[in-house]
């Protein structure tokens, strides 16, 4: 039975997800032991190997798969750094459901290359009974409030997160895979049908919509089993990287419900999703030097 | 007055992040209560562990129980099994305690954030 991570990065104009899966790739590895593959693309592992160098890279991950970039996929979305600034660029997210095809391991975690694992919280998925595992529960670091769920629409279907995946190379695995590139091939019909307003393509929809479905379009979620953690943890792009204190010890700016006001938060020894990826790509480098 | 107010607007602010940082502490210490075995989850508290206590007491070696998500999962050996979740329960139990109180001791946002937690 092989164990292993699994993880994206496409490079748009501005953001190195390339460097920022390397970061991550070095944290799994101490923290969960298991090794790495990266799916990504020509031009985005050309650029990483040269500015990072190969022999690095390649210490990183035991597999990078190359896919070939769909360049009419046109997927604009706004990437905020706090309040204050945003940038509109390119957000390639379009293949996610080739994972299960990609993936060379029979136990899968798919993870956001910008959902920094710095626990062994998630470890507690390998030879789960669950084929496929997915959270719906989030919390975040500056309040108080325990993991909740939240929906895709005011009056739409419970949004699961698409951040952490956990998956065993099954039928059932493969159906939910499968419909997400259906629902994504057709998304403008999913997205009148789901109403939600947003046009940009987002995988949390795309597997919400999967799970929906396969549950006989309801909301129920027999099939459906949560990670065993309490809840993703979501630093919104609202917020800022205070400083890396260490190995698995971050403080992170989160913004208070008045815009521009700010509370800080420790974490240390829990997994992270850091939405501002800006913020992650100034202490990308850090975090390498650290866990390398 | 504005002196008073601000005073005020920063204890405000010490209070809500003691709260914050306890609170993530709490989350932290309930996903490391979270055990998996033979391929299920449990959630280890109090009454898991006086369950399988029990079951020990009857003299039982193995049992098929219902984990977190009502799955069926048999374990195999009930003494072992006990004492990794009570040992678990304790470590996370004791870590929890030791960060709770060197959180809630300090007296400004800075010494919350400067804690040195165990590891």
């Amino acid at each position: 039975m092989t164990r292993g991570v699994l993880m994206y990065a496409h490079n748009n104009s501005e953001l190195d997800y390339f460097r920022i899966a390397c970061a991550n790739a070095l944290m799994v590895k101490k923290n969960l032991g298991v090794p790495v593959t990266l799916v990504t693309d020509e031009g985005t592992a050309e650029y990483g190997k040269k500015v990072l160098g190969e022999d690095f890279v390649n210490q990183c991950f035991e597999h990078i798969i190359l896919t070939k970039r769909n360049w009419s996929f046109d997927n604009k979305r706004t990437f905020g750094d706090t309040s204050y600034s945003a940038k509109t660029l390119q957000f390639y997210n379009c293949n996610h459901w080739e994972a299960y095809e990609l993936s060379p391991y029979d136990e899968t975690l798919f993870i956001d290359a910008d959902y920094l694992i710095m626990s062994s919280a998630l470890n507690n998925c390998w030879g789960s009974e669950n084929e496929f595992m997915i959270n719906h529960k989030i919390f975040t670091p500056g309040d108080a409030k325990d993991p909740y769920s939240k929906y895709i629409d005011e009056f739409g279907i419970r949004l699961y997160w698409a951040t952490v995946i956990y998956f065993k190379k099954t039928d059932f695995s493969k159906f939910i895979f499968e419909l997400v590139k259906h629902i994504q091939e057709n998304y403008n019909y999913y997205r009148q049908l789901y109403s939600f307003s947003n046009s940009m393509f987002r995988n949390d929809n795309a597997f919400s919509i999967a799970i929906h479905t396969l549950n006989g379009f309801t909301d129920s979620n027999s099939n459906i089993n949560q990670l065993p953690i309490p809840g993703l943890l979501m630093a919104w792009d609202t917020g800022d990287i205070h400083s890396v204190n260490g190995t698995n010890d971050i403080t992170v700016y989160c913004e208070k419900d008045i815009k521009g006001t700010y509370m800080l938060a420790r974490l240390r020894n829990q997994d992270i999703h850091i939405i501002n990826k800006w913020a992650l790509g100034r202490v990308a480098d850090q975090l390498i030097e650290l866990y390398k | 007055m504005e002196d008073r107010l601000q005073q005020a607007l920063a204890f405000a602010n010490y209070k809500q992040t003691l709260n914050n940082q306890l609170h993530k502490s709490k989350i932290k210490a309930e996903g490391q209560l979270m055990f998996a075995e033979a391929g299920g989850k449990f959630t280890i508290n109090q009454e898991l562990i006086c369950f399988f206590d029990y079951l020990t007491r009857s003299g039982l070696k193995e049992a098929t129980v219902l984990d977190d998500n009502k799955s069926p999962i048999l374990i195999s050996n009930i003494e072992e099994f006990l004492k990794k979740i009570t040992t678990r329960y304790f470590e996370v139990t004791n870590d929890y305690l030791q960060e709770a109180k060197l959180i809630k001791k300090s007296r400004d946002v800075k010494s919350i954030l400067d804690i040195k937690a165990s590891e």
